[in-house]
């Protein structure tokens, strides 16, 4: 069975650990925690790939987020839907970290439960396509397509 | 096999701590050693594991080459990591940090809610801010709503007043002032309606066939008092066949419009309101000899409270702004043609389509009243009719012409026109038949025989005229 490494990356609190927690233990928790580092989580995804999830603290100037970055073999970005703002920090993820644009990766646009609270224009996923080939618009209180977003990014990484 | 003295230095410096993990590995990376600690915290049971399968941490890594990981939550603690290659061993080392880890992660917490505070009251303030911006703009259309009612009222209020008083004075006969007051009173009632169309998008009134020759006339009689006070001579140069298909109160006002500034800048000579087609295009030119428009003011020209001083006419300016929007829903352009000192052209410009053309019609019907009568309402919207009083009058002009619009009546004497329906159909273009007896199977019968239209008697102008339209 093959390892695959595969990083969230995203702004703080757009949902990172909310979405492992959902994929990985089938849990989800309203209370907001602060992820500090990486926090590690393994899901056995079919017979031939085991997911290594390296759920990483959402990106800030002051953290040192390369680090964990090294060998990984796809990207899940996460965005908070009601926070169009969290997509701007995947502009600068990027352009601080140009390499990253070339391994296979997804989109979460979370929070999709949160219908009254969506702030989305066609504009924003002009800018994630320059980012990304797939997004899904994902619930990780729902668990809505968070599920089917893992699967298509495995199904990437064949 | 114990860590190096110079690792153990530099991490006792660094954290200050002497109680961490540590697993040592050889070059084939087999787990040579292990502590308690690690053995205890990161549940390694015994030497046989694979490190890979034991620590996912190290499930993706090479184990070629140094590296190190701040923060490394696992289970319940918090390590920073450092993986060293020596040349015979390599050492995982896991410093716990639970006590600085809760320190930042404190201190992040508190700082992420905040910042999440601060951008729920920045989204809250910008729809706050977009709110007022819509509030400020609804006021400043209801300003000018308002503005725009009371202008388009204020010409038939005109006419209204004056038209009475020249009655108080004896100056006018009877009925020729309540013909004015009267259609001005008209005039004011479709603004009324005009403008609750306007608040009810969801209302549409049809559009009817009208010549503007005629509307001019009734416009020229109504401003006939405000040019005679300044010896203006107002002029109909209009085309007297020309009708067209379109929404007549907007018209109407537009034209108002016109007129009145034009008499309004003019202190003497004259107003023409000149018809020409060309180019696919009704013109309507409204020309006046008054002090002409400035350069600098032309490009105000048609913006909402800008008026020029230099006439002693009183007004907001909102006549431009008014026309040029009810010109639009029209279709139609409104645009300053020509100015100079000497005098200023406005034009209309209108899409040839509304245009009625001149059509051929054969109308039929056995009753001589109704026929002189339908004969009299489309001559008047310049058509050129044909009439025939009997079913064997119209066979005969069927087979030597073609029309564009049959009209006729269902009952012929003792013949139906259905019966020569085939003839019918192979003459005229456009096939209408008039009934007196609408039911809706008789209806729905005259539809399925093929016939464009049916129409019911008792029959108005308006109907007739619009049916060919």
């Amino acid at each position: 069975m093959k390892s695959k490494k595969i990083c969230m990356i995203g702004r703080f609190a757009v949902g990172k650990t909310s979405l492992v927690d959902r994929f990985v233990k089938n849990h989800f928790s309203e209370k907001y925690q602060t992820t500090v580092g990486v926090g590690i989580s393994t899901k056995i995804i079919d017979e031939n790939t085991k997911f290594i999830i390296w759920d990483i603290a959402g990106f800030e100037k002051e953290n040192h987020y390369k680090p964990y970055l090294r060998g990984a073999h796809a990207i899940i970005y996460v965005v908070d839907a009601t926070e169009p703002e969290s997509i701007t920090t995947l502009d600068s993820i990027l352009q601080d970290s140009p390499e990253l644009a070339d391994i296979p990766s997804v989109c979460f646009i979370n929070k999709s439960d949160l219908t009254n609270e969506i702030q989305w224009q066609d504009a924003f996923d002009e800018k994630l396509a320059k980012i990304t080939t797939q997004c899904f618009w994902t619930s990780a209180k729902t668990g809505e397509d968070v599920e089917t977003g893992f699967n298509a990014l495995n199904h990437q990484l064949l | 096999m114990s860590l190096p003295n110079h690792i153990t230095e530099k991490i006792h410096q660094h954290y200050q701590a002497s109680n961490w993990c540590l697993i040592t590995l050889d070059q084939n990376n087999q787990i040579v050693q292990i502590n308690s600690k690690a053995s205890k915290e990161l549940n390694i049971k015994n030497q046989e594991q694979d490190i890979r399968e034991a620590l996912p941490l190290l499930a993706t890594e090479s184990l070629n080459e140094s590296f190190f990981l701040p923060f490394y939550n696992h289970d319940q603690f918090v390590y920073d990591v450092h993986f060293i290659v020596e040349p015979k061993f390599k050492y995982l080392i896991m410093v716990p940090i639970d006590l600085v880890h809760q320190q930042v992660q404190y201190k992040q917490q508190k700082a992420h809610i905040e910042q999440i505070e601060k951008i729920r009251f920045k989204t809250l303030l910008a729809a706050l801010e977009l709110a007022q911006e819509e509030l400020i703009n609804a006021n400043d259309a209801k300003s000018f709503y308002i503005s725009a009612l009371s202008h388009e009222m204020g010409n038939p209020l005109n006419a209204i007043k004056g038209y009475n008083n020249l009655l108080q004075n004896n100056a006018i006969e009877i009925n020729k002032a309540t013909t004015v007051i009267e259609k001005n009173v008209n005039k004011l009632n479709q603004i009324i309606t005009q403008a609750l169309d306007y608040d009810n998008k969801n209302s549409h009134h049809n559009k009817s066939v009208f010549k503007p020759h005629q509307m001019v006339n009734e416009l020229i009689n109504d401003f006939k008092l405000q040019a005679q006070q300044k010896s203006i001579k107002l002029s109909n140069q209009m085309d007297k066949g020309l009708a067209i298909s379109s929404h007549q109160t907007k018209w109407q006002q537009i034209l108002t419009n016109l007129i009145s500034n034009a008499i309004k800048y003019t202190e003497s000579g004259s107003v023409t309101i000149k018809s020409i087609i060309k180019d696919s295009h009704l013109f309507i030119d409204i020309i006046d000899t008054g002090c002409g428009i400035s350069d600098e003011f032309q490009s105000n020209l048609f913006k909402a409270w800008s008026r020029e001083r230099k006439s002693e006419a009183k007004g907001n300016g909102i006549g431009l702004v008014i026309s040029k929007m009810l010109a639009e829903q029209l279709s139609a352009d409104l645009l300053l043609l020509k100015t100079s000192p000497a005098g200023s052209t406005f034009r209309l410009k209108f899409p040839y389509e509304n245009i009625v053309s001149r059509k051929h019609i054969l109308l039929v019907d056995d009753d001589q009243d109704c026929l002189a009568l339908f004969e009299y309402y489309l001559t008047q919207a310049r058509h050129h009719v044909t009439t025939a009083n009997n079913i064997d009058a119209m066979a005969e002009q069927l087979k030597s012409k073609t029309f564009d619009v049959l009209i006729t009546d269902l009952n012929l004497g003792e013949s139906k026109a259905t019966e020569i329906f085939t003839l019918i159909n192979n003459s005229a273009k456009l096939k209408i038949v008039i009934t007196a007896n609408p039911t809706t199977q008789i209806t729905e019968q005259l539809y399925q025989t093929g016939f464009d239209l049916v129409l019911s008697k008792p029959l108005n102008q308006l109907d007739l005229v619009n049916s060919v339209a």
